[in-house]
């Protein structure tokens, strides 16, 4: 759908030629629904030529279809898709290849979700996890398949995502042959983006190494495992239950045993607590997938010490509550104190904006980080929820009210930069300004009426990200993912989408009392233009994601480069694509935003198309790319302050 | 305590690397990869990371925009930990050959005072650099533009 007078004039050309050919368009597929979701008469016959995508049945009715029995002698395929439901692995996105690993995935009744690329689909299964906490895994067939899924993997390294990484691999009888195709080591691959990897080629010990990848997945800092699955592996038959020995059951090979924090350790972080006068706690990655956030909250509230963030998504504290300190960037400067809780990836001084006098306490569940990059006061190695809950019962109630003002100044002067952005925003008539996007984004998702803590977003996108990750507010944990994180990535948004949609879908994890509710996806057109052939994915599942699409023709980054005739087309595109149009031909709705004042009505229309019919949306927002010059455009480009609302580094 | 007492405590601390201390010539390495430079002359009772910002032409818009920040900050409405107090310290900007040194003369503050305001200056003035002067930041810097 469009406002555009182009648009129109094309639609009633289409119109004209559907009237003109009644009877063969009655028969088209889809037609009917296509045209009720873009509130067209669907009485209305039209030609041949507007055959629109449908969902067919074996995608519609295939969850009410009995699973096949699985029984021994199975398969190591269908050992692997056992032990993935025994352990609670939440959702599988893979495409077509490692068959006999993904039909017993499915078949074991996991949700599965099967894409495009093989790419996006470990961006899927990471934005499912982080949007949920709960695991997730991610397949693709030996060689090429394997190789596509390596941007995603290190992006969920550096996000410490756990997710389960799986791939086909072909015979070990034929290592170093090139007989066939697709005949590769893997794991020297990911050597350096995964926390622990095995290449599976003893068929009798198939069981022991799920009881690894599963022990890595669920303890400690956690962290992507690639596992790939040899030919004889996959297909080794096991006879009985006997032959796995105790790996069969999970109580057997692993624990649900947490480190504790000693007294000691307590005792020094709470006379550098008793002594700060500006203390600030970071909650970060280890907050989210310790579910401390109500362990982290009794604890601020009785310390009365503000609550910034971090990592790969948001809502570990809410961010409407009066110590939240996320907005307040202005503040960090102030600090005498960080207490830096389950700061997995973490910065080097300078990247945080405390200042240079300020002292660490650091905790996390592995010593081995602890005292990486930054200098430590004290460490506590223990798990983030048990020590959260111990440094609440020793905390004494302390009167900070002057540092708590402090932030909320700094707070306002955020907000009131906000507006005011809005303002300069809003005065670009000829083209949607990003500062208009971020506002009234923000606005329709938690002061108007949504329940504020019902959407869950995907912030992503380069420069767009910039602005809109300013308007963003998390009311409860996994409610904003924050788009590719450190590893920098553009591209997975879509993907990232695909996880997170799913998660809200099926009710997963955090994202349980949220079942079934739109999802937001922001990313630009250079990321669209990597992943967007996946909102046909989304539309398939018929997951109800709105995906904003920044469109100001161009790589952000053209900027540096903009005075280099030979360079500069390098990072440009054609001007006014239409994603839109890509969007309807896909299965999903469409809308172009040419104007500041259309943005709003086209986001009301997609979210009603969501909420109404489970259908995404794309949202193609025409920009410019001199947007990013400030000496033309002010604001411009945007900087960022690391921790808080504006980070994605650490 | 004196300028040279207060480096060393970020020294052992492990935030400044490389320390070295001539004569109230202090050399060490913290934030951006690039070794820093920081003087103190007891007779003017001065304090001057020399050169902090290399490569901005005067009268510039940057220029201008460094100079605005370090007035802001004595500014009375913000909190004392975050204030450079006029009556103590006279917080200055040079510009020569388009290198630009930040510095603070004492009026009534301590030496120790002063040092550690002066880091948290100039902890300040790279948090606004990266957040308005992204390029600046990347070619002088190797700061990331992504
Ligand atoms: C996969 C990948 N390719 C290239 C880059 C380098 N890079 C970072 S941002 C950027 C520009 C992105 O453009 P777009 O997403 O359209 O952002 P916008 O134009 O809205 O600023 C580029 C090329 C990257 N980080 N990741
Ligand atoms: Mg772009």
């Amino acid at each position: 759908m469009s406002n555009t007078d182009d648009t129109k004039k094309q639609e009633s050309r289409r119109n004209f030629l559907k009237l003109a050919t009644v009877g063969a368009a009655a028969a088209a597929p889809g037609l009917a629904e296509a045209q009720q979701r873009r509130g067209r008469n669907a009485a209305v016959p039209a030609a041949p030529p507007e055959v629109e995508p449908v969902v067919p049945n074996e995608l519609k009715n295939f969850k009410t279809a009995p699973l096949p029995p699985i029984n021994f002698p199975m398969t190591g395929a269908n050992l692997f898709g056992r032990a993935c439901l025994a352990e609670g692995v939440g959702a599988m996105f893979c495409c077509p290849g490692n068959y006999g690993v993904i039909n017993a995935v499915a078949n074991h009744g996991i949700p599965s979700y099967g894409g495009r690329h093989e790419g996006t689909m470990v961006s899927a299964a990471d934005g499912f996890t982080r949007a949920s906490g709960v695991i997730s895994t991610t397949s693709g067939t030996e060689g090429p398949g394997f190789t596509n899924m390596i941007s995603g993997l290190a992006a969920a390294y550096v996000a410490r995502t756990p997710l389960l990484l799986v791939a086909s691999n072909m015979r070990v009888a034929d290592d170093d042959t090139e007989r066939g195709i697709q005949v590769m080591y893997q794991q020297p691959l990911t050597e350096g983006i995964k926390k622990w990897g095995k290449r599976l080629i003893t068929p009798n010990r198939t069981a022991e190494y799920l009881s690894y990848a599963f022990r890595q997945l669920k303890t400690g800092i956690p962290g992507p495992v690639h596992l790939d699955f040899t030919a004889e592996v996959a297909n080794y038959r096991i006879q009985n239950e006997a032959e796995l020995g105790y790996y069969g059951k999970k109580a057997l090979y692993r624990t649900e045993s947490r480190p504790a924090p000693s007294a000691g350790d307590l005792d020094r972080a709470m006379s550098l607590i008793n002594a700060a006068q500006r203390p600030m706690i970071v909650a970060s990655t280890g907050v989210f997938y310790n579910k401390a956030w109500d362990a982290l909250k009794a604890f601020a509230e009785k310390a009365q010490i503000p609550v910034t963030e971090s990592g790969p998504q948001f809502g570990r504290f809410p961010h409407d509550h009066p110590l939240c300190a996320h907005a307040a960037g202005g503040s960090y400067a102030s600090v005498d104190l960080v207490i830096l809780v389950g700061q997995y990836c973490m910065p080097t001084a300078g990247e945080f904006a405390f200042p240079p006098a300020a002292k660490y306490i650091r905790i996390q569940p592995e010593a081995g980080d602890i005292g990486r990059n930054m200098p430590i006061d004290v460490g506590i190695v223990a798990c983030e929820n048990l020590t959260l809950q111990a440094l609440t019962d020793r905390v004494r109630g302390t009167d900070r009210a002057a540092w708590i003002n402090e932030v909320a100044t700094a707070k306002r002067a955020f907000y009131t930069q906000n507006d005011e952005y809005y303002r300069i925003g809003k005065g670009y008539t000829d083209a949607v300004h990003p500062a208009v996007i971020a506002k009234e984004l923000g606005d329709f998702l938690y002061r108007g009426k949504l329940p504020k803590e019902q959407t869950t977003v995907v912030s992503g996108g380069y420069g767009i990200a910039r602005y809109v990750r300013r308007c963003l507010e998390a009311h409860r944990p996994g409610q904003v993912i924050n788009g590719a994180y450190q590893f920098g990535s553009i591209g997975p948004d879509v993907g990232y989408a695909i996880g997170a949609a799913a998660a809200v879908q099926l009710g997963a994890g955090t994202q349980a009392a949220h079942k079934g509710a739109p999802v937001v996806n922001i990313t630009g057109d250079a990321g669209f233009g990597i992943s967007g052939m996946e909102i046909e994915t989304q539309a398939k599942y018929r997951l109800p994601v709105i995906n904003i699409v920044y469109n100001n023709n161009a790589w952000g980054t053209w900027n540096t480069y903009a005075n280099a005739p030979h360079a500069l087309h390098m990072y440009l595109f054609q001007e006014n694509v239409r994603y839109d149009k890509m969007a309807e031909a896909l299965g999903c709705h469409g809308e172009y935003v040419q104007t500041p004042d259309q943005f709003l009505p086209a986001l009301q229309r997609a979210y009603d198309i969501a909420r109404t019919q489970n259908i995404p949306s794309v949202i193609n927002c025409q920009a410019k790319k001199e947007f990013w010059l400030r000496e033309q455009f002010a604001p411009g480009f945007l900087g960022k302050t690391e921790p808080g609302i504006t980070s994605y580094y650490h | 305590m004196t300028v040279e007492d207060v480096l060393q405590g970020y020294a052992s601390r492990g935030l400044l690397r490389n320390f070295q201390a001539v004569s109230g010539d202090f050399g060490f390495l913290w934030m951006n990869h690039k070794p820093m430079r920081l003087q103190w002359k007891p007779q003017t009772r001065t304090l001057v990371f020399r050169d902090v910002a290399p490569n901005v032409p005067s009268r510039s818009p940057m220029d201008r925009e460094i100079r605005a920040f370090l007035s802001g900050l004595a500014s009375a409405d913000r909190p004392p930990h975050r204030r450079v107090d006029p009556a103590q310290f006279e917080l200055f900007a040079e510009n020569r050959k388009s290198q630009v040194s930040i510095g603070l003369r004492l009026k009534d503050g301590s030496e120790a005072e002063a040092a550690e305001k002066l880091m948290l200056v100039i902890h300040e003035v790279f948090l606004m650099l990266h957040d308005r002067w992204l390029e600046y930041m990347h070619e002088e810097f190797g700061a990331s533009l992504e």
